[in-house]
């Protein structure tokens, strides 16, 4: 007998089904996961497989044992789903009357169970990465794999704008998700489902109570834990057949160029004005087409910049970056779960549409604005701004009188490593967190001037003088980064921002 | 005598200015020569503290500079950024 279980295998209870009066041998063998393959160091297994063809294989493989070995009986058990390190993966039992027929049906069941079988093994390795392992059996049974993956798409590749043309399309697509937040569990998920070859997230964030009611992939039991890590995991268990690539990272300058060549598509899935600014800009340099959205409680803006369409961007519209806080964050100021819901899967399907090449030119030089609270769609239409500051093709300058490839270029970004490696005369911290926050959040290991930041940044041109070096820091990074451009424009040559704020700084001492 | 310089519009207001306002959209009667002028003139009514600089400005679903001229029938829309996510 043979069968498949996701549940740990019970040895001595299989033992007990082979119980044989007649008996005179009875030889087992064991698979167990272990920690290396091919030179990684694995952490965890995971197995899949194709259920009703590996039964049926199975028990194929049992009845030529019989035929072939004098034996009594057999039995065979494999695991599927998710394994450690030590667990038993396979279980072979056979019982004979002498022990050299047990010996040797044992050995042809495992051999032969090991190459035809459809079962996969993804492997998970110490560095974060994880790989599907190619191995004989895969490649013998691409074949069903190939069909059962048919069968996955089959509904959506039967609309004549896909087909299997399109299906191939999306399969060697490229796309990155910033942001796995409220925008970006449903683009995921349904990004995920429609086979994007290889699908990226990017979030530094940690899931708290708060974000479940609007991010529905995550889980409450799964508070505290990284998003990246749960939204791959989520992603792996919809859809076997493509790869998810993790970037726990904060998206800066320091970083954005790497992460953006390895995609062809990016969607904007961010809550904040200097990282979707930051987004912008980094796709005008690289010409990657980018979609957008944003969210205000019971509303939504979405727009995309499509390089290839000469479609505007952010700059075009919004010269200036507007300060943080001047319009409300779903922190501050609300939003009702399904919004970005509506938002994000709105994302999703003119990222698909683009990828598969039914792209609506028109559509997409819009600004769309949704108003959910009367159920209304409104297109606006942008122009390119020929005065852009990022798009343009002009020398003009911004408000504050910098080009903004000057903007791009500057990197006022300063990492934990390399703070920790200056020496604390060399600098001043500016801590622009509120009372409040410093109230809640831990401390820092500086000391830090406290010059609290509700609305009004110009308060640091007044109090902070143009020849000293500051490095200004706030909880996440977000309202430091906007500060020290307001400074670096204002003809400050030496201010930094810390990448990633007091979160950052205080998980690395506490790792050290 | 009816002044012919007031003139019919409609208008659309999103994130903070449709929560200052109560609604999402109106149509209203105005004196007001530019779209610019019918702002300040609502920002007064409604108590909009929103910066101009950062607010756009729509007419019949285009980009429009303030200070455009308001045509009769004209839908205008005020478009604050918003950033959540």
């Amino acid at each position: 007998m043979f069968t498949l279980t996701d549940k740990p295998i019970d040895v001595e209870l299989l033992k007990k089904e082979l119980a044989n009066p007649s008996a005179g041998g009875f030889a087992s063998f064991e698979g167990w996961v272990r920690n290396y393959h091919e030179g990684n160091d694995v952490t965890s297994l995971e197995y899949e497989a194709y259920n009703q063809l590996a039964e049926k294989e199975a028990e194929h493989i049992l009845s030529e044992t019989r035929n072939k070995f004098d034996i009594l009986d057999s039995y065979c058990t494999h695991r599927i789903g998710h394994l450690e390190i030590g667990e038993l993966a396979v279980w072979i039992g056979v019982t004979a009357v002498h022990r050299d027929a047990a010996f040797k049906a044992c050995r042809y069941i495992i051999d032969e169970i090991k190459t035809r079988l459809p079962i996969w093994k993804k492997e998970y390795y110490l560095d974060g990465s994880a790989e599907w392992v190619n191995c004989k059996a895969c490649a013998e049974h691409s074949h069903d794999r190939n069909k059962e993956e048919e069968l996955y798409y089959s509904r959506q590749m039967l609309l004549p704008e896909v087909g299997s043309g399109g299906q191939e399309k999306l399969k060697n697509s490229k796309v990155l998700i910033v942001g796995a937040g409220g925008l970006g569990c449903p683009a995921l998920q349904y990004l995920g489902a429609a086979g994007i070859g290889t699908l990226g997230i990017c979030d530094f964030d940690k899931l708290d109570i708060s974000n479940i009611h609007r991010q529905t992939i995550y889980q409450f039991k799964d508070i505290g834990k990284l998003k990246v890590e749960l939204a791959a995991k989520f992603i792996s268990n919809i859809n076997p057949f493509i790869k998810v690539n993790r970037h726990n990272e904060i998206l800066s300058q320091n970083n954005i160029e790497s992460i953006f060549n390895e995609y062809d598509l990016i969607l904007d899935c961010t809550d904040n004005f200097e990282t979707k600014f930051l987004i912008s800009d980094t796709a005008v340099v690289l010409k990657k087409p980018v979609i957008f959205s944003s969210i205000y409680q019971f509303e939504g803006q979405i727009w995309s910049y499509l390089p290839e369409q000469n479609s505007p961007c952010i700059r075009c519209v919004w010269e200036e970056i507007p300060q943080p806080g001047c319009i409300g964050s779903c922190a501050e100021v609300g939003v009702l779960g399904a919004v970005p819901g509506v938002l994000g899967t709105m994302q999703a399907t003119l990222a698909l549409k683009f990828l598969l090449g039914i792209t609506n030119e028109l559509s997409e030089s819009h600004l769309t604005l949704v108003d959910l609270n009367i159920l209304s769609i409104r297109k606006i239409r942008r122009i390119q701004n020929p005065q852009c500051p990022a798009c343009g093709n002009t020398t003009l300058k911004t408000k504050t009188g910098k080009l903004l490839s000057e903007t791009y270029i500057r990197n006022l970004e300063i990492d934990v490593e390399k703070l920790t490696n200056l020496s604390p005369d060399e600098f001043e911290m500016i801590d622009i967190r509120t009372e409040l926050e410093r109230e809640q959040q831990d401390t820092l290991p500086y000391l830090p001037r406290h010059i609290p930041i509700t609305t009004d940044y110009n308060i640091l041109l007044e109090e902070l003088s143009t020849d000293k070096t500051y490095i200004i820091v706030c909880q996440h990074g977000i309202r430091s980064r906007y500060a020290a451009n307001l400074l670096s424009d204002n003809n400050y040559e030496n201010v930094y921002t810390l990448t990633g704020g007091v979160s950052q700084l205080n998980k690395s001492v506490i790792h050290n | 005598m009816i002044d012919t310089k007031v003139r019919r519009v409609k208008v659309c207001y999103f994130a903070v200015l449709r929560e200052l306002r109560g609604i999402s959209e109106e149509s209203l009667d105005t004196s007001a020569e530019t779209v610019e002028q019918l702002y300040d003139e609502l920002a007064v009514t409604h108590n909009f503290t929103l910066n101009k600089e950062i607010i756009k400005v729509a007419i019949n679903d285009s980009f429009v500079p303030w200070k455009t001229i308001l045509n009769p029938d004209d839908t205008v829309v005020f478009i604050p950024p918003v950033a959540g996510g």
